[in-house]
């Protein structure tokens, strides 16, 4: 049996893919590689900024505009026999309330494209307005855990995170329908009609330029001298101790930072998909295939991590193709194989190569002296007072 | 409405095979230092055992059976003991040896659990396939099992209590004095005790410290099996039954301490209890408040993950590091 | 007499850092020998490196002249070798009973018993206390209680890593005479790490000082003793 392969879908597809996991999967190299917070619960992240899109996003844009263009929404729902047929005019008052529910999202989802359609440059104000929300409430997040993860031990927090995650995705996403309607999921508006039939094409470059941005911010905070207190810190007790509150709060921005990244990533996954649907932000999906990809590519190692990340996305595209071939063979679905072989995967390369496939730089792992002069380079100006210093005749 | 029996009932089951699970989850932390996320799926699989043995020992056919646990609990004890003991002999130690951080053993834990889940599935699949194509009529009627199945219709009844609710506080009991006698009695159990608290010393004395390691892992294994019995008979099976259900036992893993076996299963009996009635109550104050029926079973993990966050801000060494004689007294209750 | 142990040009150390660079010594039977140096010159990684606990890259150990480089510790610990490490010597959370039956583990049943009241009768201060949890001990009868555990097995020759470490003089004064006992009366050899020098290079034969994990002297114990300047230089002790 001959397999078509549409390339240019699939060379589509496989850029979305690596730009959605690149942007995740770097924020939690920042988190893990650089400053050792084990986050086992990055679906949450990733999740999070889902959410807000569908939940808060969905009922604020249909708030602002049932509110200031009523009469425009009213006229829309008249000129529609199917939506005039099921929605009254004082429905238009609640009109948000009605994401609650199936049937609802899907009229009110109707009426929000027609909206958008009719009014582009709105809808991109609303997109960004929600973007921004999204980002701000992952930033939240992320400042909600660093409380935590400056304090306890790792293992506690890998577990932690995990259960915040399980508990929020999987009972709260699953079975409270008003947050994202359960595991049937909502619809969102269109909010990007301006790129008319191109939408997942236009969605796709932007994840591509955020994945870019991340890059370029990952390797600043990887060169800086921050950076590379991050690392001796994480692997040296002594230095952790001794150095105190100037390197907590650079590791608590960069875990705001990392949450941030992965609600942006997880916002605009879902208007790429133009719907949220609680089941799509599992474990496997957003916390172990990340941790698969920077495994493989190489932790600590920014250029590694996107490496790690093409490598696991041309497999899953690889056995996207072949499943068809292999479905009629074997009595079960072959996408149990990718999960096994993923999960094989990990622990060959943990016994094999742990150090991924680009290691991180060992020069670049300094010693204690070494971030010490960082950080006197940083932060005192007089020569003199530099020297004394180093001496041990004063104290920065 | 203060106390209802048939609540307190089916929290007995539940609530001890999440003792079973945080003291087994317990011992693999001790010998391995490693949190197991695979452990809530070791219980899953022993799940799936019980629906093995109620297609083929023909309990669909004649209905409620105690059949239904003869055979599932020790094939489970042992299906799960050998996944458990492969997964320490040829993932953990060879990684632990090679000086892997604690993050990628973890990372291999929940790669090891990925594994499982999609072993299972492929099980499920092929259950289906088998159920689906059968011939026979009552076995035809248990295509949807392996995804979503009850299989409580098929355990007896002791004076109208269901078995699950007698057995699991049972078999909770037994194998945590079991495991009391067999640490504190036997040659074998006090090396382990050894082994576990000084390995180095215990190797030069001659005690083989992998053998007590892998026999540490094959009981929790099985011990994680003998819930999976248990739990199948209060919830849905499915392939990642497991994923929701290790946020409970590492949260009486956690409140326990992840110090003590004992502890270990007190926690979980307290998580679950915590977990049903906070629901229940929860459920009834909010109903009152509301005027409507109100259901949130389905978030009962919202006190597990509220009680790992409480004691790890308040006693991060769990109730085991308590000063249990203070506290007593303290309360008036210790007076010699 | 053919020396007990032999340790020729051992470089050894832990992964890739090397510690002790071309040591070597001999043991003669029977003999205490002693082994001193400064905080960090690598003493007790000498013990490690005899019992097997570290990684040997160069040289050789030889046990009555049995090749015994490289072997694991529980193999070398069936040649008749003891090893008393400085810190964690016993199992805290077993009773001394247990601790004692787990020194015992290898033996046939009626052979541990018997060898547990043999040791039971030589310290007999460990008799009141068998059921009590060993973390309950005191220092020094902890120290007791390693010792026992060591003499369980009959070894020929026992490793001592600093025993009287934290212990107050008196106490630590007995230690020392319970050690020259098992020596004059079991006829075990002896090799000693110690931190109160003069006290050590008083009780022994031989003596060993190891500077920067390299062999500054070896000979006579007390030679070293009153040396003009390595005791003065290394030792602390004064003239
Ligand atoms: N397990 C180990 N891994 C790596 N280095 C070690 C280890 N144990 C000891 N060292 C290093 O080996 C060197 C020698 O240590 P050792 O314990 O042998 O000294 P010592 O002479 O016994 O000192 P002390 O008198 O303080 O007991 C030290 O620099 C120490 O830091
Ligand atoms: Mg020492």
């Amino acid at each position: 049996m001959p397999i078509e392969i549409d390339v240019v879908t699939l060379a589509q597809s496989l850029a979305y893919f690596i730009a959605a996991y690149t942007i995740v999967t770097l924020s939690l190299n920042l988190e893990a590689g650089f400053t050792g917070v084990p986050n086992f619960g990055k679906h949450l992240f990733v999740a999070a900024g889902a959410f807000v899109v569908a939940s808060i996003g969905n009922r604020l844009s249909a708030y602002i505009v049932s509110v200031l263009y009523k009469d425009e929404i009213i006229k829309l729902i008249q000129e529609d026999p199917l939506l005039s047929r099921r929605i009254t005019e004082e429905d238009i008052g609640r009109l948000w309330s009605m994401y609650a529910d199936p049937l609802g999202n899907r009229d009110l989802d109707r009426i929000m494209d027609k909206f958008f359609a009719q009014n582009p440059e709105l809808g991109i104000i609303m997109f960004m307005l929600i973007v921004v929300l999204a980002v701000a409430i992952g930033g939240l997040m992320g400042l909600l855990i660093s409380y935590p993860a400056l304090r306890l031990r790792g293992e506690y927090l890998a577990i932690l995170l995990l259960a915040a995650a399980e508990m929020v995705v999987m009972a709260i996403g699953y079975y409270w329908k008003p947050l994202v309607g359960g595991t049937t999921g909502l619809f969102l508006p269109r909010y990007l009609a301006v790129f008319g039939q191109k939408v997942i094409l236009g969605v796709t470059i932007l994840l591509i330029l955020t994945a870019l941005a991340m890059y370029i911010y990952a390797q600043r905070i990887a060169n800086s001298p921050a950076g590379r207190m991050m690392r001796a810190v994480r692997d040296d007790e002594l230095a952790a101790a001794s150095l105190g509150k100037d390197i907590a709060r650079v590791r608590r921005d960069v875990i705001i930072i990392s949450s941030a990244m992965a609600a942006l990533a997880g916002a605009l996954i879902a208007i790429h998909t133009g719907s949220v649907v609680s089941t799509h932000y599992q474990r496997f999906s957003w916390t172990f295939i990340p941790w698969a990809m920077m495994i493989v590519g190489g932790v600590a190692n920014n250029s590694g991590v996107v490496i790690g990340v093409a490598l696991v996305m041309i497999l899953q595209k690889f056995v996207d193709i072949v499943k068809p071939l292999l479905a009629p063979i074997v009595p079960f679905d072959p996408v149990w194989l990718y999960q096994i072989g993923l999960g094989l995967i990990i622990i060959l390369m943990l016994y094999m190569r742990p150090q991924g496939i680009i290691p991180e730089k060992p020069s670049r792992t300094l010693n204690f002296e070494e971030v010490f002069e960082d950080i006197l380079e940083d932060k005192v100006e007089d020569e003199q007072a530099k020297k004394m210093i180093r001496e041990g005749r004063a104290t920065p | 409405m203060v106390v209802n029996v048939q609540l307190f009932l089916d929290t007995m089951a539940y609530a001890s095979v999440l003792g079973l699970l945080s003291m087994s989850l317990t011992l693999t932390y001790i010998v391995s230092r490693v949190p197991n996320f695979a452990h809530a799926t070791f219980a899953a699989i022993g799940s799936y055992m019980v629906l093995i043995i109620v297609w083929i020992m023909g309990i669909y056919k004649t209905g409620p059976s105690w059949g239904v646990y003869y055979a599932s609990l020790p094939v489970s004890f042992l299906v799960v003991g050998i996944v458990a003991l492969i997964q320490y002999l040829i993932v953990l130690r060879p990684l632990a040896k090679k000086g892997i951080s604690i993050d990628g053993l973890m990372i291999a834990t929940l790669g090891i659990d990925i594994i499982l889940v999609g072993l299972l599935n492929i099980s499920a699949d092929f259950l289906e396939d088998i159920f689906q194509r059968s011939p026979d009529k009552d076995l035809r009627k248990l295509v949807t099992y392996p995804r979503s199945g009850y299989l409580s219709s098929y355990e007896p009844t002791i004076m109208g209590i269901t078995a699950s609710s007698i057995l699991g506080p049972l078999l909770l009991l037994v194998s945590t004095i079991g495991f009391y006698l067999f640490l504190t009695r036997t040659k074998f159990g006090t090396a382990m005790r050894a082994a576990i608290e000084n390995p180095q010393l215990a190797e030069t004395l001659g005690i083989n410290v992998n053998l007590v390691y892998s026999v540490s892992w094959f009981i929790a294994g099985g011990l994680a099996g003998l819930a999976g019995v248990v739990m199948v008979m209060t919830t849905k099976l499915n392939p990642a039954m497991g994923w929701i259900l290790i946020v409970s036992v590492f949260a009486g893993s956690i409140v326990g301490g992840l110090g003590s076996l004992f502890w270990g299963a007190i926690g979980g009996l307290l998580i679950g209890f915590l977990e049903q009635f906070g629901v229940y109550y929860t459920q009834i104050i909010l109903g009152a408040l509301t005027g409507e029926t109100i259901s949130l079973g389905n978030y009962r993990q919202v006190f597990s993950l509220g009680a790992i966050v409480v004691m790890l801000l308040v006693a991060p060494q769990g109730l085991a590091s308590l000063n249990w004689h203070r506290i007593l007294s303290r309360l008036g209750l210790k007076r010699w | 007499m053919a020396p007990i142990l032999e340790v020729d040009g051992i470089d050894a150390g832990y992964g890739k850092l090397q510690i002790l660079f071309n040591v070597s010594m001999e043991v003669e039977p029977k003999d205490i020998f002693v082994i001193v140096g400064p905080n960090g010159s690598g003493k007790s990684t000498l013990l490690k490196t005899i019992f097997g606990l570290t990684k040997i890259y160069k040289g050789s150990i030889k046990f009555e002249g049995e090749e015994i480089t490289g072997k694991p510790p529980h193999d070398i610990a069936k040649t008749g070798v003891a090893y008393l490490p400085q810190t964690d010597n016993i199992f805290a959370q077993l009773t001394v009973m247990e601790n004692l039956k787990m020194a015992a583990y290898t033996l046939p049943s009626d052979l541990a018993e018997e060898r547990i009241s043999e040791v039971l009768d030589r310290f007999s201060l460990l008799k009141a206390r068998l059921k009590d949890k060993a973390m309950t001990l005191s220092g020094g009868q902890r120290q007791i209680l390693a010792m026992a555990m060591s003499l369980i097995r009959k070894p020929k020759l026992m490793l001592f890593d600093e025993p009287t470490a934290a212990l107050a003089p008196k106490l630590a004064a007995e230690i020392l005479k319970e050690i020259i006992k098992l020596r004059d009366e079991l006829g075990i050899t002896i090799i000693l790490v110690e931190q109160n020098a003069k006290k050590a290079l008083q009780m022994g034969d031989k003596a060993l000082l190891l500077v920067g994990g390299r062999v500054m002297y070896r000979g006579q114990a007390r030679e070293l003793l009153e040396h003009p300047e390595l005791g003065t230089l290394y030792l602390g002790l004064k003239k």
